[in-house]
């Protein structure tokens, strides 16, 4: 990030912090739109990240931590909108789970849904842990420095997603057959 | 599978999927930034929302209204609280049972199988649905649950071990005894429960704050943080950090309870939209117990 542009917002420049937020919007939505699965949940999630983003520039020290930092918000808005979707669980089974504008030809339906629902049975942690290892690449030791989290803890949480998933690919290749929702409320 | 053919695998998947935000919702973040002041360098980032001399100023002025006994509605709806009644619409819409839909803007009263005639009014671009006999949901636009009225029994024992199960013996029936197993459960801030009379019904109205962290809860898809469980099985359960005013109502022998969502981000239209339907609501009993909730 320009941090000629960083420091201006941080001085009270909302135009400089407009062209921050076009620069960086369609990155942040698309880690969030990987972590909750959910277009209108994760343009809220952005939302709230540009919005606490503004707010709270002028208390960042360094500028050049805009990324991370940006980032960290990131991904406590997308566990607090994860949080609050599941509120009543029995919403939560109601969601409907959004299938990708193009469908990856390499990958099977089957295989694309038994990921997706195993996804979904993750803590938002273990989510966001997920995603910005395999979506972003990013080392886990960077993941544990951004999220400001030890880095135990991160290698925990890969391995659990990473567990979750690799048994619900394994237990759809047994079954297949998605839960079906019941009347709960 | 292999463990690169794992990797692969899930970069695939992710890969899929949108990877532009829309104008509209872009655009309304930098409208919202525009509104918004900048934080003062010199203050703390985080400050705790609930504990602001401000907030509790205005927290005890409430309490003390409420413990005083004034009946702050007489007739009207719970939002004599925010502001003042509005007049229903002559013929409300009646709601009933169903999936999540967009509501067209107008005064909806609950149907069977909810046991309680509940009448409120829906701005613009509200969704809600009748879940069953138990529970209603209002939600804006893009939003989860801002508005709930449910019907339960069932109270966690402690909302971050929801393995430990449910309060035994369950809190009796009164609403007194439900506010205060809620005010007693372990790691859940709550405010004393203060007598309040809604639309002629009395009831306990009570504020309960979720830590700002589940980190040592027991983690689990159907929430970390669980309150209760409806008598069909849906489980409520709190975010980090989340507010929610509650209203535990007598209504001819069922105790509803309406809750009004503060969420993280929620901004001061959201709370005014939601203060609006406060205002409006209205209750009856007639809606007899279904036969079928277990």
């Amino acid at each position: 990030m320009d941090r000629a542009l960083v420091e201006a917002a941080r001085s009270g420049d909302e135009e400089a912090f407009a062209s921050i937020a076009r620069g960086s919007a369609d990155r942040l939505f698309g880690i969030a739109h990987r972590i909750l699965r959910d277009t209108g949940r994760a343009e809220d999630a952005v939302q709230q990240t540009l919005v606490k983003a503004w707010k709270e520039l002028p208390g960042l020290r360094e500028s050049d931590r805009f990324d991370a930092w940006i980032h960290r918000i990131l991904v406590h808005a997308c566990y607090a909108e994860a949080k609050r979707a599941s509120a009543w669980s029995a919403n939560v089974v109601a969601l409907t789970i959004e299938g990708p504008s193009t469908p990856d030809s390499t990958l099977g339906v089957e295989t694309r849904d038994a990921l997706e629902r195993g996804f979904r049975r993750l803590p938002p942690e273990q989510r966001a842990c997920f995603v910005l290892h395999h979506y972003l690449g990013w080392p886990l030791g960077e993941i544990a420095e951004t999220l400001e989290v030890p880095l135990g803890t991160i290698k925990s949480r890969l391995h659990y997603a990473t567990a979750t998933l690799r048994a619900a690919l394994e237990a759809d290749a047994r079954t297949g057959s998605p839960a079906s929702r019941e009347r709960m409320a | 599978m292999t463990d690169n053919e794992f990797n692969r695998t899930a970069r695939a998947w992710l890969e899929d999927g949108p990877t532009l935000i829309s104008d509209r919702a872009l655009q309304s973040a930098l409208d919202e930034v525009h509104r918004t002041r900048q934080r003062p360098a010199w203050l703390p980032a985080r400050r705790p929302r609930m504990f602001t001399p401000l907030r509790l100023a205005a927290a005890a002025v409430a309490i003390m209204l409420t413990v005083v006994g004034v009946n702050l509605l007489s007739g009207g709806g719970v939002g004599g609280l925010f502001g003042p009644t509005p007049t229903p619409s002559p013929t409300p819409i009646v709601m009933r049972e169903g999936e999540p839909a967009p509501l067209d803007p107008g005064t909806y009263v609950t149907a069977d199988p909810f046991r309680v005639r509940v009448t409120f009014t829906v701005p613009a671009e509200w969704q809600g649905n009748m879940g069953g006999p138990n529970a209603v949901f209002l939600s804006a636009p893009s939003k989860g649950d801002e508005v709930i009225f449910s019907l339960f029994e069932k109270v966690y024992s402690d909302p971050c071990h929801f393995e430990q199960g449910f309060l035994d013996p369950l809190p009796g029936p009164s609403t007194n005894d439900l506010a205060t197993a809620l005010t007693n459960l372990p790691g859940l801030q709550a405010t004393t429960p203060a007598d309040v009379t809604v639309a002629g019904y009395q009831g306990k109205q009570l504020t309960l704050t979720a830590p700002a962290s589940f980190a040592d809860c027991t983690q689990a898809e159907e929430g970390n943080f669980r309150l209760w469980e409806l008598p069909l099985g849906a489980i409520y359960s709190m975010s980090e950090g989340q507010r929610d005013r509650v209203w535990i109502l007598d209504v001819d022998g069922q105790r509803l309870v309406i809750q009004a969502l503060e969420k993280v981000g929620q901004t001061a239209d959201q709370r005014a939209q939601v203060d609006e339907i406060l205002d409006s609501i209205r209750l009856a009993p007639g809606n007899p117990p279904t036969s079928s909730p277990s």
